[in-house]
């Protein structure tokens, strides 16, 4: 029986011993988040969703159908209802969270490159490149994230390209702080200081050592920032600032029906829980990745 | 015959400036290595070994101190050295290991990719040789299953097998000059030894200069062929090892062999110098480390000691062993 035991014992010693990469061990703790994974589940939901929009509905999402405008969910052939121009809610539900996904990704990406590049440049040189870089950042924080946001869709003109962009810039500050703020740290570590010692350029201590130790709090960040993003867009879009109608943003969505909030709830109901649904998706599973990510709940 | 000398460091003085002011952590440091020669650097903490030996690699940031002096590395300057010359010789020419095995190795690469990456750097090699070569010093500095060690993460590993792959490192390009920054401290004692031996082991069959900084003395007595005893910035003893050992001038050298324990001796209590090593900010007049020496003078309070030649090869800073005031003045009555 002992000897089953220690046998056991051993084999569970071999499989720690064969310990995968950062990447397997990540997951691993990941998994045992329940909120986080909830959070996954959703994400990947809408995902899915946003994906086979085409298969899941016969509608075109601009396609105007007066007679049939404002069905309540659950009519015949609609799902969802309609609303207030006889357009499937389902259909521009689904083609919405296309656009929201899209934007969120694409934003996030746009400010995580360049806020990463100006975060590692003013960390690793310090000095006048870090007092230039970081008194812009500042500059930029100084503004309520959302008017910065609305002042460049107005320079550029509204649209919802636009209004990706305007949220990219807007955000990039948050990266390159936290960039920054991490390679302070790092580039004392004696693993840097040895790098430069086996006679090492400093764009290759850069690029090779100081970018991906860094890049725990950035896909955290990251994750937490699609969800912002995805708000800022709604919110855009809800002031007429974002994608331009017919195209289904969620927010433009909102700003659509609410004057028939009282006579069609659905149609506001419907794209607010989507926004919702996702931003707390994100939110949960950000959550949970920096709970798997931090240091200090390594086993 | 003349041994020509493949370090030499003349008048090497690191200034820090910071908001407090001037911070001269190393002071007028001289010293040489000849070739296969193991030196050995001993000082407390703070008396500037780190600083000197970061300052021969060209590490201290320009930015916020000055190097100043001369360090002659087979007789070309390296102080003068552009950035890029610099490097070549970094890693390839002179290479440093660390005190800390667990934290100078990239936590986010496996130990292969780290050691190919080095040898690539100064070696025209393609991926697969290096790999080779990487595996073979591995295999050299006594790790076992050095091929599945290539693909293992630095946290896999323990202290002492982490500063077998930093010596690897260090050594995979077959430097001249090792500068080994406390090789030991971090590790135990059983792989203290260990590591020494392999130190040794590689130092003869490279013919490697090793510079050995130190603050542990049986470390030095094990490798070392000559040591410089460093205080607050300064030399204040060099002799070869055996003297150091047998016959030291300098009060501080003195006190420190006396405050190492030693099986020999049968003593309840270990001697501990007076003291502390005074703020670097804040130097005492003269003599810095006359408010903790016995045999203090006036004139130790006066002025610093020049480094006085008392053998061949043997020098201390001390007043004691200035000609005019050993005929003269007698000791500090107070």
């Amino acid at each position: 029986m002992s000897q089953i035991q220690h046998q056991t014992v051993i084999n569970q010693m071999k499989m720690k011993e064969r310990v995968d990469s950062p990447w397997m061990d990540m997951w691993r703790r990941l998994r045992k988040q329940k909120l986080a994974m909830i959070g996954g589940f959703i994400i990947l939901f809408f995902i899915l969703l946003a994906f086979s929009a085409p298969l899941l509905t016969s509608y075109s999402y601009k396609a105007v159908e007066l007679p049939s405008r404002f069905l309540p969910p659950f009519s015949e052939g609609h799902f969802l209802g309609t609303d207030d121009l006889g357009r499937d809610l389902f259909t521009r539900i689904i083609y919405g969270a296309q656009i929201s996904l899209r934007v969120g990704f694409l934003a996030v990406i746009g400010s995580v490159i360049i806020g990463t590049f100006l975060g590692l440049l003013a960390g690793y040189y310090g000095k006048w490149v870090d007092m230039l870089i970081s008194r812009i950042f500042d500059i930029m924080l100084a503004f309520p994230s959302i008017l910065l946001a609305i002042a460049i869709v107005t320079i550029l003109g509204r649209s919802l390209t636009n209004a990706l962009i305007a949220i990219a810039i807007v955000n990039i500050p948050t990266y390159g702080r936290l960039v920054r703020s991490k390679v302070l740290t790092l580039k004392e570590e004696e693993f840097i200081i040895a790098a430069k010692a086996v006679g090492m350029k400093d764009s290759r201590i850069i690029y090779n050592h100081l970018l991906p130790n860094s890049m725990t709090p950035i896909i955290v960040q990251g994750t937490l920032g699609i969800a912002t993003a995805i708000i800022e867009t709604a919110a855009l879009g809800f002031l007429g600032l974002g994608a331009e109608p017919p195209i289904p943003e969620w927010g433009t969505m909102l700003a659509d029906s609410k004057d028939y909030i009282q006579l069609a709830p659905w149609t506001v109901i419907f794209p607010g829980v989507s926004i919702m649904l996702v931003v707390l998706g994100f939110n949960l599973f950000g959550d949970g990745l920096r709970d798997a990510l931090d240091p200090k709940m390594k086993l | 015959m003349t041994v020509e000398n493949i370090l030499e460091v003349n008048q090497l003085s690191t200034v820090f400036h910071s908001d407090e002011g001037e911070i001269p952590a190393v002071n007028e440091v001289s010293f040489e290595l000849k070739p296969g020669e193991t030196l050995g650097i001993v000082g407390e903490s703070g008396s500037g070994k780190s600083v000197t030996s970061l300052s021969i690699m060209g590490l201290v940031s320009k930015q916020n101190a000055d190097v100043k002096g001369s360090i002659l590395y087979k007789g070309k300057e390296l102080t003068s050295l552009s950035e890029k010359r610099m490097r070549a010789i970094r890693g390839n020419e002179i290479a440093m290991i660390f005190q800390e095995p667990m934290t100078s190795l990239n936590p986010v690469y496996t130990i292969g990719n780290q050691l190919v990456e080095a040898v690539i750097l100064h070696m025209s090699l393609s991926k697969k040789e290096a790999e080779k070569r990487a595996i073979d010093m591995l295999k050299l500095v006594g790790i076992p299953r050095a091929e599945e060690i290539m693909n293992e993460y630095p946290h896999q590993l323990s202290g002492g097998m982490r500063q077998r792959v930093m010596i690897a490192m260090a050594m995979s390009c077959i430097p001249s000059v090792l500068i080994a920054d406390e090789p030991t401290t971090a590790l135990d004692v059983t792989i203290q030894a260990q590591i020494l031996d392999l130190m040794r082991k590689l130092k003869d069959d490279f013919n490697t200069s090793i510079l050995l900084i130190t603050h542990d003395l049986g470390v030095v007595a094990e490798m070392c062929d000559r040591v410089i005893v460093m205080y607050a910035g300064k030399v204040v003893e060099e002799a070869d090892v055996r003297t150091i050992f047998h016959d030291p001038k300098h009060i501080y050298t003195k006190g420190l062999i006396q405050s190492t324990p030693r099986l020999s001796e049968d003593r309840d209590r270990l001697y501990s110098i007076p003291g502390n090593v005074p703020s670097i900010t804040n130097m005492p007049k003269g003599c810095s480390f006359a408010p903790r020496c016995a045999n203090a003078m006036d004139i130790c309070y006066e002025k610093m000691p020049a480094l006085i030649s008392i053998d061949d090869g043997h020098k201390a800073r001390c007043w004691l062993y200035d000609e005019g005031i050993r005929n003269g003045e007698g000791k500090n009555s107070e």
